[in-house]
């Protein structure tokens, strides 16, 4: 008779390995075809920015905080201006207030978008993988013309934006907008009618709300488990209480929800766009700061497109931080990923399951990049 | 809740040195190293279960242990720790949210957190040296040199 | 040119691997194979093992952790094989190793300095086209044409 400690075996996922986009170890132990335990090693990309920050100067770390993450770069920047911002004590202008939500509410359909493919592809479904990223092409094209580049858009600088928009730019926007909200509608009824997404994604990855509140996890992984919190609403920055919008959640729990979560969001998103390109105030775009900041503290968060992103600077009235400290949503995620993959009496993790599950949590690895390694909780 | 709703309820906790409203929706609070975990269960039980993050800053004469809570006020409780032996109770037990960010602080900073399983130290990589902290100011940040073959 | 150089030029297939990036260069890579810039017209199919791949596309500053591994993987293709480093990270370490002044303490200063590179395609991140363009030529090289 085997005990059940000699059934269960170890299989690493990773770092190399189809279903992963980032190097990342799960070394996933099983019994059979169910997953039982996990232990994440995420320290792959991790690269020692921030010590790397208290080396160069505010203006320099623009460039080096941006590539935390190239994906949510416009969130990263904008919270990090936020906390250098709150230490000069210096009103931002309205126009550069409401320019920066339009960027980020872009860079936010960008990355959901990007999920959607992503997600798309992790089950099995490459069609509608290459439909998504054709249309992202469209927002994409808007970040372009907004700042210059289509991924680091360095949109953000300290004091407020880079680069002011002419008419012809926000009738661009208003145009790829209108182009894109069809589309995000029919990949919406796609996902809710169609039964191989609904056979892979239903009941899989399931995260009770109590759950979610007890690992902290935050953006749309605890949306979707039906807690209505997200920064925009709860510590609102930019101008964000000026634009109105809903908070989306969702009572699913599972995959599936995360994935409508996210789908509603990108139309959030597209909705908030237009209000501000519609009331855009005129304007500076900049409000001049000095080089040297003045000592203290500053902390800052913004809800980026994962969830919950928070900066930490502390200025010893030099031009470089003392210490610059980020707080990234998939790091606060991480544990609920773990419960998520655990079985746990009549809810059963099987191994094709893994990547769906964490690809739900839409993770950016090189975002949690300052953990080391983390075992089961 | 409000600021000033928060400072009132926590005014009767014990070890609390200084409390102060930063802004708006910004506390700080600190704390001394015994009554930590007793402060954390009291802001816990008032609605402050969200970790948002955990920072160690080395500031030379001693390093600060900052523990921010909360998801629409934030409370920051700070604790000053000796550089030389930085040991601290563990808040995992009654946040879980708080369990991979101290590991962190302990392979970064070298913060030791008592009353929790200590895990199989885990550098940055394999092949960080032991006792050497990369986020301490004595450390100063080189690139690795070149290697074509593995061990 | 033989067998194996002709079916190497009319189809390359290609292995990713991110040895750290901030996903910026992996974003692109992926753009590449979608429908508006479209890899698959070179015959280039993204692969999951390092043992059916001709091309390995290498992104990211090259971590401590993630150098052991790229020289395994780049270990375990078989000749013929060609290594395209796509972004400034892994030409140089990037904004990263920042030259040498303030560099991070976990990266190295780009990927030849871990296994030979035979294109580097710049920018930060560079374009679906660059991309494209870079794997184009380094396609072309094989078979003994000298452009």
């Amino acid at each position: 008779m085997s005990s059940s400690y000699e059934r269960i075996f170890d299989i690493p996922i990773g770092p190399q390995h189809p279903a992963l986009k980032e190097p990342a170890m799960l070394r996933l132990k099983v019994d059979g075809e169910h997953v039982v335990g996990v232990d994440l090693d995420v320290s792959y990309n991790h690269r020692g920015i921030e010590k790397a920050a208290e080396y160069r100067t505010y203006i320099q770390n623009l460039y080096l905080i941006e590539r935390i993450c190239g994906i949510c770069n416009v969130a990263q920047t904008l919270t990090y201006c936020l906390a250098v911002e709150s230490l000069h004590g210096k009103e931002i202008p309205p126009r550069a207030r409401f320019l920066r939500i339009i960027a980020e509410e872009i860079s936010r359909i960008n990355s959901h978008l990007l999920w959607l493919g992503v997600a798309a592809h992790e089950i099995g479904f490459d069609t509608f993988f290459m439909h998504v990223w054709l249309d992202r092409e469209i927002t994409l094209g808007l970040m372009e013309a907004l700042s210059g580049n289509r991924i680091t858009s360095s949109y953000n600088v300290i004091g407020g934006v880079r680069r002011d928009v002419t008419d012809e730019l926000l009738a661009r926007i208003r145009k790829g907008l209108d182009e894109l909200e069809p589309r995000v509608k029919r990949y919406r009824e796609i996902v809710l009618t169609d039964r191989s997404i609904l056979k892979r994604t239903q009941g899989v990855g399931l995260l009770s709300p109590a759950d979610a509140v007890a690992t902290s996890a935050v953006g749309p992984t605890l949306r979707a488990s039906g807690i209505r919190s997200d920064v925009r609403a709860d510590d609102p920055y930019s101008s964000h209480d000026q634009v109105p919008f809903n908070v989306v959640a969702s009572d699913g729990c599972d995959a599936h929800a995360r994935i409508l979560v996210r789908l509603d969001e990108i139309l959030e998103s597209i909705q908030m766009c237009r209000y501000c390109v519609q009331k855009l105030p005129s304007g500076p775009i900049l409000q001049r700061l000095l080089r040297r900041t003045p000592p203290g503290e500053g902390l800052s968060r913004v809800e980026a497109p994962r969830g919950e992103l928070f900066h930490y600077i502390l200025s010893d009235g030099s031009d470089k931080p003392y210490r610059c400290k980020v707080s990234t949503p998939t790091l606060a995620n991480l544990p609920a990923l773990v419960r998520m993959l655990t079985s746990k009496g009549k809810y059963v993790v099987n191994i094709a399951d893994v990547p769906v599950i964490l690809a739900s949590i839409d993770p950016c690895f090189s975002c949690a990049a300052r953990v080391e390694k983390s075992g089961g909780v | 809740m409000k600021a000033e709703d928060l400072l009132s309820a926590l005014s009767a906790s014990e070890g609390i040195q200084e409390m102060k409203v930063l802004s708006e929706r910004r506390v700080m609070v600190v704390s001394s190293r015994e009554a930590y975990r007793s402060v954390v269960k009291c802001l816990a039980e008032l609605g402050f279960n969200h970790v948002v993050a955990i920072t160690g800053v080395d500031m030379g004469s001693h390093i600060d242990l900052l523990l921010h809570l909360g998801t629409s006020l934030m409370a920051t409780v700070r604790v000053k720790l000796d550089p030389s032996a930085p040991k601290i109770a563990s808040v995992s037990d009654i946040l879980p949210g708080a369990e991979m960010r101290e590991r962190e602080l302990h392979d970064l900073l070298g913060v030791e957190f008592e009353g929790r399983p200590q895990l199989a130290r885990f550098m940055v990589s394999e092949d960080w040296p032991t006792g050497v902290f990369p986020l301490r100011k004595s450390f100063v940040p080189s690139s690795p040199e070149p290697r074509r073959s593995n061990p | 040119m033989g067998i194996t150089d002709w079916a190497f030029r009319k189809s390359p297939w290609i292995l990713h691997f991110n040895t750290g990036s901030c996903n910026g260069c992996d974003i692109e890579i992926f753009a590449t194979l979608t429908p508006k810039y479209d890899v698959e017209r070179l015959g280039a199919l993204l692969k999951g093992s390092p043992r059916h791949a001709d091309v390995l596309v290498v992104s990211g500053p090259v971590t401590r952790q993630a150098s052991g591994r790229i020289l395994r993987i780049y270990e375990q293709m078989p000749e013929p094989k060609k290594v395209v480093a796509v972004g400034t990270c892994c030409i140089s370490g990037g904004v990263f190793s920042n030259g040498g002044k303030g560099p991070c303490y976990n990266v190295y200063p780009g990927l030849d300095s871990i296994i030979p590179v035979d294109a580097y395609v710049p920018g930060c991140p560079p374009k679906p086209e660059a991309i494209y363009g870079g794997l184009a030529k380094v396609v072309k090289k094989v078979g003994g044409e000298k452009k």
